[in-house]
């Protein structure tokens, strides 16, 4: 990948969550649960990828009545591409361990 | 079936959260929203309110960065995007970063807060009222007394009372003084106006070798005496002199006043006390200071004339009586008073007013001695007339021992200080009015509102960095006075103090305002609105004669 971003342990956490299962819609309570990360540091990390084009997001209808649309997250092609390379020098500078081994 | 209620926690978090929601910043807004919808599938109080810190603390640093942003943009410009067409009618704007004339103006702030700065501008605002106590110099100084007097503070409460002026909260502080610390009893003689009877009484008791309580005592008496010559229309120097003269009572006290062996009119206490305030209360104003110095009661300068000519009258009546060694005594008191007043004052009022006794009473023993025939005393009382008049002429010159070269410097930065000031109050205004104009008003359309909005830009743009570099400005061109009011603040004795702050330069301030102000005064003033009411009339007159001209 051409970009190469100074990225903290919280944000490949977060990336990891996205990468377990790349092609399904996450919402942000259920990273955020996965990873024990606040919501206070989860969305920016999100409006960060956003930004940068790594992430698709979507709207959905709550299946309760009443409730407000969530917003739903996945990686692009080129953000889950970005993520892999980011997951595994970082786990080559032992920066980073995934959360399997780390159980 | 209901629902049930959710607890108050849950309702203060989704409260909380949809307050923020109505002012997040419009670009990131759908964030918000995002965070919000997840809220509702929190169930546990406590997690939901996690949730909702971290919003608050997401809703934060969104507005702060909209902050920022708008901080980057100059003065008068919206983040929206209709406030930037590329076409031909774009604003007219500022060139400079609203980020910049903050930093610049946060920079002047820190400027004006310095003591220094503090200091220049107390003294330059004292100087524009020539440095007479304002209401609100005597406002904070009451406070200062209000505070002193929960402490307790006895010597605070006595410099307070002496700077208030005659009325009955000061009579209460230099009471409590009083009551707090008895050897403050003094502060009954500097008061302006002077003591009452009672006050008179405490002091006499209190202080009962030093001359000025009596002079004090004979001070009140006379004034009944004057009151009364006034009144009865009998007023002259003959019948004041006779009234005096007769009076047992001021006779008296005049006479305990000149065999005093002390002469002490508490001009120094009185300055230590100020400078002890002065230095510890770094707000208070020069003026305060000053006023210190100028409200200080002084014996009664016409009396001690009168006892004078009476003593010397006494004398010349017992020499012709043939009683010569009682002229002499008379003479001798009246000369070692003079001496005492020279030699124990503080102010050169008082010096002058002492030798000018000693050289009346000495030439009068030269002439009783002449008459007797006495060649030695004569000569003796020759010399020491001599000494006395070279002591009053080092005294009169003593007033002018300002080089002038250096009065000439403290001339020019005073003109420069003055000019600094009032051009730094105009730039407040202009800073304040474009600024605000630029972003609480719309441009304006025609020529114009586009030439109004260029000046406005132009003062917006340049007149906060003029506004620094006028208060770095003011400050050096300040140094020379500071210098004087640092001397004044360290001067020891109440003379030295006055000699400082009233001779040497700070009034020089004052003064320098003098061509300047005097387009303000109320004559020019009153030329200056007629000239332009008659040209107003004048023009009014013209535009009705053109509309009305026939065809």
């Amino acid at each position: 990948m051409g970009i190469r971003l100074r990225v903290s342990r919280q944000t490949l956490a977060i990336l990891e969550a996205l990468l377990a299962r790349p092609s399904e819609w996450h919402h942000g309570y259920a990273i955020s649960r996965r990873t024990c990360i606040s919501s206070g540091t989860l969305y920016p990390v999100l409006m960060r990828l956003d930004r940068l084009g790594w992430l698709e997001t979507k709207w959905e209808d709550s299946d309760v009545s009443g409730r407000p649309p969530r917003h739903l997250y996945r990686l692009t092609g080129d953000g889950r591409e970005w993520a892999r390379e980011e997951l595994r020098v970082a786990r080559q500078r032992e920066f980073w361990k995934p959360a399997a081994s780390q159980a | 079936m209901t629902t049930p209620r959710p607890s108050l926690t849950l309702r203060l978090v989704h409260s909380s959260i949809n307050f923020a929601l109505r002012f997040w910043p419009e670009e990131s807004r759908h964030w918000g929203h995002a965070l919000a919808a997840e809220l509702d599938e929190i169930e546990k109080p406590f997690e939901a309110l996690q949730w909702a810190l971290g919003g608050l603390m997401l809703f934060a640093r969104a507005s702060a960065s909209r902050f920022l942003t708008w901080l980057k943009l100059p003065a008068g410009s919206r983040l929206s995007a209709a406030s930037f067409p590329s076409a031909a009618g774009a604003p007219v704007l500022p060139k400079r970063s609203r980020l910049f004339t903050a930093a610049v103006l946060l920079g002047s702030t820190v400027l004006f807060f310095l003591p220094q700065s503090r200091e220049a501008i107390s003294t330059v605002r004292a100087s524009w009222r020539e440095f007479s106590a304002s209401s609100s110099d005597l406002r904070a100084v009451e406070n200062l007394g209000v505070r002193a007097e929960k402490e307790k503070d006895a010597r605070t409460l006595a410099f307070v009372s002496l700077i208030l002026p005659d009325s009955e909260r000061g009579r209460t502080f230099a009471d409590r003084a009083v009551a707090l610390d008895p050897s403050l009893v003094w502060i009954y003689a500097g008061r302006v106006g002077g003591p009452s009877q009672d006050e008179l009484a405490r002091l006499l008791e209190s202080d009962s070798d030093n001359a000025v309580p009596e002079l004090l005592a004979a001070h009140s008496i006379s004034e009944t005496r004057f009151q009364a010559l006034i009144s009865s229309g009998k007023m002259s120097d003959q019948a004041v002199v006779a009234a005096l003269a007769s009076d047992h009572a001021w006779v008296a006290h005049m006479d305990q006043a000149f065999r005093a062996p002390r002469y002490d009119s508490y001009f120094s206490r009185d300055w230590q006390l100020t400078r002890e305030v002065w230095n510890r209360e770094h707000t208070l104003s020069p003026s305060i200071a000053f006023c210190s110095l100028w409200s200080h009661s002084f014996p009664d300068n016409r009396s001690i004339k009168i006892y004078a000519n009476v003593l010397i009258r006494n004398s010349q009546e017992a020499f012709a009586a043939g009683h010569p060694q009682e002229a002499k005594n008379l003479l001798e008191e009246l000369d070692s008073f003079g001496r005492r007043l020279t030699e124990q004052s503080e102010t050169y009022f008082e010096r002058a007013m002492g030798l000018d006794l000693s050289r009346r009473a000495t030439s009068e023993l030269r002439s009783l001695y002449r008459s007797a025939g006495k060649a030695d005393e004569t000569e003796a009382a020759g010399q020491h007339l001599q000494q006395i008049e070279s002591r009053r002429d080092a005294l009169v010159n003593s007033f002018r021992d300002m080089e002038p070269a250096q009065l000439h410097m403290l001339q020019r930065r005073a003109i420069f200080v003055q000019l600094s000031a009032v051009f730094a109050v105009l730039l407040v205004v202009a800073i304040a009015a474009s600024l605000l104009t630029l972003e609480l008003r719309p441009e304006k359309k025609g020529n114009l509102g586009l030439r109004l909005r260029g000046l406005i830009c132009l003062g917006a743009d340049w007149a906060p960095v003029t506004l620094l570099a006028v208060f770095i400005a003011l400050l050096w061109a300040f140094q020379p006075f500071a210098g004087i009011l640092r001397a004044a603040h360290s001067a020891g004795s109440a003379s030295a103090a006055w000699h400082t702050m009233h001779f040497e330069g700070l009034f020089i301030l004052s003064t320098t305002l003098g061509p300047f102000m005097e387009p303000f005064t109320p004559y020019h003033l009153w030329q200056a609105s007629t000239c332009v009411l008659v040209a107003f009339v004048l023009c009014l007159l013209l535009r009705g004669f053109l509309r009305h001209k026939p065809a």
